[in-house]
């Protein structure tokens, strides 16, 4: 929770610090008070931030440096130390038919990065057998804990015996790599390729790294190459992707490298673990 | 008692000379200096992406300013913008500086870190091109009026000297 304090204004930390003690997200909207989400329920804040302070966040998340996170910002976001997830929302700057900025922030989300060790535990042991970990799609809607479920299983992987698993960490939300430190723990034997873009890092642990499974976040329709490769060289995979059940995800992403689903349940927080093949 | 007077005077002549023969030379190194650190910053932040805090922190090291980095890195950190931090850091220094350059390091400081790789590049070619244009103007001052405050001084102290005797 520092990490976010550090960002807020000096203010807000001085006033609300209690308030944001175990919070799953923080929503910032100029001119609107500041909400805080905790476990199901909401809560409003006496504070109504203005332009200037959210431009002030964005460039305290930045490290006052939007150039390092251009990229990240570009795609929406910026990940904070820890591995919390700041989205964004402003007016878009497109150059050439491609997006090259966001400016005129006017609303912040803060994703709270939660490690639950242990949250995998039972899921893993039904996704491996005669020591080989099976190709698995996890699924939910966003804010369903799939990153959370995703982090335990390189845990689990990265601690045990005869496994190398490289994982994929895009957006430094699942190792949360800052400045060549793993702050979040991933397993002894977890290699991590932190800001690689999918189709970099996957080829990039197959042919280096010698991964017995590559784990990797938020996979879509265009990354369904990769995952082929991945699994035509003889590599498991197991990855994330946005969607309420099996057949909403099978309507927009080819299904067939994966032999389980694990569909959770965000409210109740439940793993399902669903055979596909 | 004449000659420890007489003594005295030229010394104290060849002190104030001397110092302000130095704060020239000081102004001079230090933009010089200065301008050899940006090209180093330019290239962390432009090719490596350095952060604005650590890519000062590793030019702190070279030693010459570390005044100047060390106010930035602790404005840095209490909170304070860059902007705000190259104020702060230029005040540490304004007494070697001089108020006139103020504005290129107010400037540089608004829009160092505040936009993408293009808009970098930009800020340093006006910043190293403000430092260049301060040295220039450091050297002529120099040349040009250095050598009739030197004679102004010698002047003043003979004059004295040839009083007492």
């Amino acid at each position: 929770m520092k990490n976010i304090l550090n960002i807020l204004p000096y203010e807000w930390q001085i006033k609300e610090t209690s308030s944001f003690c175990s919070v799953s997200d923080i929503r910032i909207k100029a001119g609107q008070p500041l909400i805080l989400f905790k476990e199901g329920t909401e809560k409003h804040i006496e504070i109504t931030p203005t332009l200037s302070q959210l431009s002030h966040i964005v460039q305290k998340a930045s490290e006052n440096s939007v150039y390092s996170y251009i990229d990240d910002i570009r795609q929406g976001f910026i990940t904070l130390k820890g591995g919390h997830r700041m989205g964004i929302s402003g007016k878009a700057v497109y150059e050439a038919e491609s997006l090259t900025n966001i400016k005129n922030v006017c609303g912040i989300n803060i994703r709270i990065a939660r490690e639950l060790k242990g949250v995998a535990s039972e899921v893993f042991l039904k996704l491996i057998s005669d020591g080989r970990i099976h190709n698995t799609v996890i699924i939910s809607p966003p804010g369903g804990g799939k990153t959370t479920l995703l982090r335990d299983m390189a845990r689990i992987s990265g601690n045990t015996k005869n496994q190398r698993p490289v994982l994929i960490d895009s957006r430094y939300e699942i190792a949360a790599e800052h400045k060549g430190e793993i702050s979040l723990d991933v397993g002894e034997r977890t290699l991590t390729l932190s800001g690689y873009r999918k189709s970099d890092g996957f080829s990039h642990a197959i042919r280096t790294l010698s991964p017995t499974v590559i784990l990797c976040d938020e996979t879509g329709s265009e990354d369904s190459e990769y995952l082929n490769s991945a699994v035509n060289c003889g590599v498991s995979v197991i990855v994330t992707a946005h969607a309420a059940s099996v057949a909403e995800l099978s309507r927009r992403m080819d299904l067939s490298p994966f032999k389980n689903a694990v569909i959770l349940d965000g409210k109740e927080r439940k793993a399902q673990v669903t055979q596909l093949k | 008692m004449k000659l420890t007077g007489i003594f005295l005077i030229i010394l104290s002549g060849v002190l104030l000379i001397f110092k302000i023969y130095y704060s020239h030379v000081k102004r001079i190194s230090f933009l010089k200096r200065l301008i050899s650190d940006s090209e180093i910053l330019k290239n962390e932040i432009l090719f490596m992406k350095t952060p604005v805090y650590d890519a000062v922190a590793n030019l702190k090291s070279n030693g010459a300013c570390d005044k100047f980095y060390e106010e930035i890195l602790n404005s840095l950190n209490g909170n304070f913008s860059v902007k705000d931090s190259f104020s702060k850091g230029f005040k540490a220094v304004s007494d070697i500086l001089g108020e006139k350059s103020e504005s290129v390091f107010t400037d540089f400081g608004n829009l160092l870190g505040a936009t993408d790789s293009d808009g970098q590049k930009c800020a340093f070619s006006s910043f190293i091109c403000g430092l260049e244009k301060a040295l220039e103007e450091a050297e002529t001052e120099k040349k040009e009026k250095l050598k009739p405050r030197c004679a102004a001084i010698s002047f003043i102290f003979t004059a004295i000297i040839l009083f007492v005797i």
